[in-house]
């Protein structure tokens, strides 16, 4: 189309008065129009400049319209010309015709009759050009589907899920290098029966279920290849594929390796039954006190009664820190968006803590001192978790200490580290225990440690509290002489808080 | 019946030592105690218990099965019927409750019992397991 709007008409005749009329004509309707007077000089102008629309005469002195006609197509092949005749007849208007002219015009014509067919030529003009946009459009598309291929090619092959194709022959078409290694293999060869080379006859077994099913079917089924640690676990889902008939034409497999969620949900599912345990045993003991009691079995001895209801206390403390500590446990897991980190003074935090046990001390005769650096020590950390590290540690000091014994927790800086020990003069703990310590749900069992009620996760939360916090736990001991617990956490540098800053003189 | 009959409790666990004893006595045994699986078997030659309560963990996981067993082997302890009681049952991967005829014969275990076990239910159990040797033996 013309850039300005307006259609280009040349005017190829003879004769002044048909140049002159289709000037006037065609200018009042708004075309552009340049005026030949014969075939040579018209060839010149249409070599130079674009047009739209040719009028042609047929009988010219010189080049005729016919022979223009072919130059004009060797220039043009898509130009769109009408021819002009003085004599018209059908053998004229199928010869111009067959040589390429859009259409014919017989002289004499009206200016309705010039229009009628300029109009229909621009219109066969118009649609000739949105052909060639189209054509162009589609050459253009086969371009990028060419490097849309490769780029696709390319995606498939980078996928982590492994791909497999099969056609409703049951043979592989396609197949990803994460689908060989996935399934073990070292080729899928294309045009193999699935049957032959998949090797794993779950898989298989999915395949032909999920051909026979047919439309919009999308099975699944898990994969296990290996033994032990060599395991893999897969997830294999198979979609079938149709066409617009609705006619199958195979079925996609995505093969995904689900091994470490299948690790996870072990996981889950065995702490879960640890839990479950551990909350029965001390139920059940409540439980058969009650009975006990109830049912007039202790024969009526109060010595006997108090001490069942001491137990009783005891199993039900027991079971309100193991809430604790799993509640504390689960706030860890969802702690990446409820810790609040703050600046916290290790002094604060340990008084607080060490107060909270002067009364359980006391009970037992064991003496609880807290020594702390001259100092003040400050930590990053979100403050509730750092007091239960600390009730954890001297809640245990306490326990497992021998009745008159003695508590010392001191802190001071050690470099970079803020370094807290909680030391208990207890039974110790043995060599080959220490490094199970924190383990979830391990205890130490012996004769000394046969009365404590512990919940085997206080060390699990102490450890996990620490780990969160860049921090961590040592632990030294000695059996029969006592145990020392000490948290390493990174310091913050500076004074306390709205503290004055000492000679530092300011203004 | 004349002089009680006596029952052996093997078990570290205190309150399940407590909690048998109560009831055990309750119901007219006589109970003996004995809170690791090493005095065990000195205990069961020495007093020859009538019934034997072991508990399957104790110092270590299997204490129980292996005292069992150690009993079946002794001349005088060999005839009395034991019941195991486990509150491990597929905890820590670990899984000792026998399904045949067979492994209860290779344990040496007459019974298997789930704790918790309410006191009546216990006393029930021994009343079953002293008729049963009761009826067999004499």
């Amino acid at each position: 189309m013309s850039a300005a709007g307006s259609p280009r008409v040349l005017v190829v005749d003879d004769e002044t008065g048909i140049r002159d009329g289709c000037r006037r004509v065609l200018t009042s309707e708004g075309w552009a129009v340049d005026t030949a007077p014969d075939g040579a000089a018209g060839l010149e102008l249409a070599k130079r400049d674009h047009y739209d629309l040719l009028l042609i005469d047929l009988c010219m002195p010189g080049l005729s319209g016919l022979e223009l006609l072919d130059a004009l197509h060797e220039v043009d092949a898509a130009v769109v010309a009408v021819i002009i005749t003085a004599y018209a007849s059908l053998d004229t208007a199928v010869e111009a015709t067959k040589r390429g002219a859009y259409d014919y015009l017989a002289k004499p014509f009206t200016p309705d009759e010039l229009m009628a067919v300029v109009t229909r030529a621009w219109r066969h003009h118009l649609a000739l050009e949105e052909a060639a946009q189209l054509r162009d459009l589609r050459e253009y598309d086969m371009l990028a589907l060419a490097s849309e291929k490769s780029r696709l090619h390319t995606i498939i092959a980078c996928m982590t899920d492994g791909l497999v194709v099969i056609n409703r022959d049951r043979q592989v078409v396609l197949t990803n290098p994460a689908a060989l290694r996935l399934l073990r293999k070292d080729e899928l060869p294309v045009g193999e029966p699935v049957a032959e080379c998949v090797g794993d006859r779950d898989l298989v077994e999915l395949i032909v279920n999920a051909l026979a099913a047919g439309v919009g079917t999308r099975l699944s089924r898990e994969l296990v290849r290996g033994v032990g640690e060599d395991q893999t676990v897969m997830m294999a889902t198979a979609a079938s594929v149709v066409d617009e008939a609705g006619e199958g034409l195979g079925v996609i497999v995505v093969v995904r390796d689900v091994t470490a969620l299948k690790q996870v949900e072990r996981v889950k599912a065995s702490f879960v039954n640890m839990v479950a345990h551990e909350l029965r045993a001390p139920l059940g003991a409540v439980r058969g006190y009650l009975d006990i009691l109830l049912d007039g079995m202790t024969s009526g001895d109060p010595d006997r009664e108090r001490h069942m209801l001491a137990r009783m206390r005891a199993r039900t403390d027991g079971l309100l820190d193991l809430v604790a500590d799993l509640l504390t446990m689960s706030r860890m897991d969802r702690a990446r968006v409820s810790r609040t980190v703050e600046r916290v003074e290790l002094e604060e935090v340990l008084r607080e803590v060490v107060g909270l046990f002067a009364g359980e001390a006391a009970s037992r005769g064991i003496t609880i001192t807290y020594k702390p650096l001259a100092d003040s020590l400050s930590v990053m950390a979100d403050r509730e978790e750092l007091c239960r590290v600390f009730t954890n540690l001297i809640s245990n000091a306490i326990k497992y200490n021998r009745q008159g014994g003695a508590v010392t927790i001191s802190s001071d800086v050690v470099g970079e580290q803020a370094r807290v020990a909680v030391a208990d003069t207890g039974m110790g703990i043995p060599a080959e225990a220490v490094a199970k310590l924190g383990k979830e749900f391990f205890r130490v069992k012996n004769a000394q440690t046969r009365e404590i009620v512990g919940t085997g996760l206080g060390l699990s939360v102490v450890r996990a509290i620490l780990e969160a916090h860049h921090g961590r736990l040592e632990i030294a001991s000695k059996e029969g002489v006592g145990s020392t617990f000490t948290v390493l956490l990174r310091r913050i540098d500076g004074q306390r808080a709205g503290a004055p800053s000492g000679g530092d003189g300011g203004l | 019946m004349s002089a009680p009959r006596t029952i052996l409790v093997v078990d570290d666990d205190v309150d399940f030592v407590a909690i048998a004893r109560a009831s055990l006595e309750g119901a007219g045994y006589r109970v003996v105690a004995e809170e690791a699986a090493g005095a065990g078997l000195e205990t069961a030659r020495r007093e020859q218990p009538e019934l034997i309560l072991l508990d399957l963990m104790m110092e270590e996981t299997d204490s129980g099965v292996r005292l069992a067993r150690e009993l079946r082997r002794e001349q005088e302890t060999r005839d009395i019927p034991i019941a195991i009681l486990t509150a491990v049952r597929q905890v820590r991967g670990f899984d000792f409750a026998p399904n045949t005829r067979e492994d209860y014969d290779w344990i040496g275990a007459d019974a298997w019992v789930e704790k918790p076990i309410a006191p009546a239910e216990l006393v029930k159990l021994a009343e079953r397991l002293l008729g049963e040797s009761g009826e067999e033996k004499r």
